[in-house]
């Protein structure tokens, strides 16, 4: 039996049995799937794409079994041709039945849409990612050349100070060798002006602006003699352990800016382990790493320091702000905020990398990865 | 006994339902896709004779999905740990498993684990890998027709088509509007579900299916297209104390299209001693 509207219908109309045998098929969906007369007695499977089978079979035919209805699903009717056409779904099992009853719309153009929508917010979701990682590599520009613009106006006038204050000094001396106070305020404004000096020393290396004189380094050998200057700054609290990479590979820099990396390092890990007001521990470790991807993109061999501690941790706001100058977690007068920056501009002027890891409670990780000497 | 916070988080996460009078405890866990109400015709038949217990996958049903961790369930054995969870805060054993689709997998791996607490397993079309692997092995699927399936599952789940969004049930405080509730059957968390149709498809699992010690029945539906007769046979030949079972139902869910005979050749096999054969029923 034919009947006009049924199979001229501007849709795939469908009745199947529950064991997916078509019972009958309109003519407007044979002709879709390109099938010579009729689909009858055809299985629904082969009506469909292996993905769209897959998914038939586990999301949608529960949903019948269990007498809700299918409303607009997305599926794939695999034509003889070898074409496949998207079309949304609507079926429905009637209660007590074994029939399945599906009608079916053509959404080729809206599916074309779809994609092309997906893709467009993948790429836009890309570009804000690199947008994000731009803007922060601006900012360190920009702070940074701040910072070396202040540092050297500030290095000029401590020079200026620091010289005076030393003639002053002697001319004091040499005019009223009884007057010691005056030699001891002076001695006070030498030092402070020294202190000052320090300051702007942190802020060039910052900047990398420092000149540094560079020879091959073992990490492994900064870490032991740098310890001494920092165990007994632990405290009980704090305990302290080394992993090192006994055939650990050279890098070109100079040892004692790697030892300001490592003190500053090793002091913040210490640090917050004591303000977690725990017993905790500092772990430093060194390894090789191949195939290391530099922050300039390249592969290179590289070394890694790793200095790990169990300590409070910090929130992804503080951890953002972490190298930037000046950003503190330890109250005014406890730090200058510097060290992170003096340590990210050292690594990042030898062309190395470092990553913070850390989240509040479950201590923090800095990976410092720099490139193999030679 | 364990220590009951945990033990009630177990519970609550996987809105594990228990019911039946008798002692022996039967649970029956759902395949991908649907919920524990997919037990609703063949649970019931055995609140007579065992003590019946239901759940939820995280992510499906009625679940807590704040308990969701993305690492965990990022393979089929963190859903096996759910399951032996489940057993240790009820204080399970000799359990009866009953596991539809993956679940049969997700079963025998909480088996391997702890085969102190299973007596048998009953796998309902199962499969311990859906890929094709040739020659030695014939899952069924190429690794693009299930790229095909997530890409067609994230269409539906978070598309436009979006026919398999969690159904939203107004008046959930209101019991006397349960009829309203049963249409929250096979909700289903949209992210979750990618997740664990990736455990669930991509994985392979053949290695483990030796391991496994509880005596076993392999039900295997016929024409069933995601656990084809060839996986169902490959179980028999490789899973220790197994009994194969041929079903007249056709289909991947007989507990739903066919439950009588499902109730049937589960009783059967539970009456009989473990590893002997179902005798066939007239179904």
């Amino acid at each position: 039996m034919t009947l006009a509207p049924y199979d001229d219908a501007a849709a795939g109309l469908l009745s199947c049995t529950i064991a997916g045998r078509i019972i009958r098929a309109n003519r407007m969906l044979v002709r879709w799937v390109q099938h010579d007369t009729s689909l009858t007695g055809a299985a629904l499977h082969d009506l469909l794409t292996p993905a769209s089978l897959l998914f038939f079979e586990i999301q949608l035919r529960p949903l019948l079994a269990l007498g809700r209805t299918v409303d607009g699903a997305f599926v794939t009717l695999q034509c003889r041709d070898g074409q496949q056409l998207p079309v949304l779904l609507n079926a429905v099992q009637p209660a007590g039945g074994d029939e399945v009853h599906m009608a079916m719309l053509l959404v080729r153009e809206r599916e074309e849409y779809e994609a092309s929508l997906r893709q467009a917010q993948h790429a836009a979701e890309q570009a804000l990612v690199i947008m994000a990682a731009s803007a922060r590599a601006q900012k360190m520009q920009a702070v940074g050349q701040m910072a070396a613009g202040i540092a050297h106006e500030f290095n000029n006038l401590l020079t200026v100070v620091r010289g005076n204050i030393d003639f002053a000094q002697q001319e004091v001396r040499s005019a009223m060798l009884e007057a010691t106070s005056i030699g001891d305020d002076l001695d006070a404004a030498l030092l402070a002006t020294d202190k000052a000096t320090d300051i702007v020393q942190h802020l060039l290396a910052f900047t990398g602006r420092q000149v540094v004189t560079r020879a091959n380094v073992f990490l492994n050998d900064v870490v032991t003699s740098a310890s001494h200057l920092f165990v007994h700054a632990f405290g009980r609290d704090v305990s302290w352990q080394t992993r090192l990479e006994p055939e650990l590979w050279p890098i070109t820099a100079s040892a004692d800016q790697m030892q300001h990396v490592v003190t500053n390092l090793v002091l913040n890990a210490s640090d917050a382990v004591r303000q977690s007001g725990r017993a905790g521990i500092v772990m430093v470790s060194t390894e090789n790493v191949g195939d290391w991807m530099m922050p300039s993109g390249r592969t290179a061999d590289g070394v890694r320091l790793v200095v790990t501690d169990d300590g409070t941790g910090m929130t992804p706001d503080v951890s953002a702000q972490a190298i930037d100058p000046f950003f503190s977690t330890k109250g005014i007068g406890n730090g200058t905020g510097l060290g992170l920056s003096m340590v990210y501009g050292a690594v990042s002027a030898l062309g190395g990398s470092l990553v913070i890891d850390s989240a509040p409670g479950a201590g923090t990780r800095v990976m410092v990865t720099l490139p193999r000497a030679g | 006994m364990p220590d009951s916070a945990p033990a009630a988080a177990a519970l609550t996460r996987n809105n594990v339902r228990v019911s039946g009078r008798g002692t022996q405890p039967m649970l029956f866990a759902h395949g991908f896709g649907c919920d524990q109400a997919m037990w609703r015709f063949v649970a019931p038949a055995f609140e007579e004779t065992h003590r019946v217990v239901r759940l939820d996958y995280i992510g499906s049903g009625s679940s807590d999905i704040s308990a969701y961790d993305h690492s965990r369930y990022g393979t089929l054995d963190g859903y096996a740990s759910d399951i032996l969870e489940v057993c240790a805060a009820l204080d399970l054993s000799d359990v009866v498993f009953v596991g539809h689709s993956v679940s049969a997998m997700i079963g025998m791996l909480a088996a391997i684990r702890e085969p102190q607490r299973f007596a048998r397993l009953v796998l309902v079309g199962p499969s311990p890998c859906y890929l094709n692997h040739p020659p030695a092995y014939s899952g069924g699927f190429n690794e693009d027709d299930l790229r095909g399936l997530l890409d067609m599952m994230e269409k539906n789940y978070t598309g436009w088509a979006g026919a398999l969004a969690p159904v939203i049930v107004a008046n959930a405080d209101r019991p006397e509007l349960s009829q309203e509730l049963e249409a929250s059957f096979c909700a289903t968390d949209p992210v979750i579900a990618g997740h664990f149709a990736r455990a669930m498809f991509l994985s392979d699992h053949r290695v483990d299916v030796p391991r496994v010690t509880t005596p076993s029945l392999i039900m295997q539906c016929a024409h069933d297209a995601i656990a084809p007769a060839s996986v169902g046979q490959w179980l028999a030949q490789h899973l220790p104390n197994s009994t194969y079972h041929a079903l007249q139902a056709t289909g991947h869910c007989p507990h739903l299209t066919h439950p009588a005979e499902t109730i049937e050749v589960l009783r059967r096999y539970l009456a009989a001693p473990p590893g002997a054969p179902v005798v066939a029923t007239a179904a």
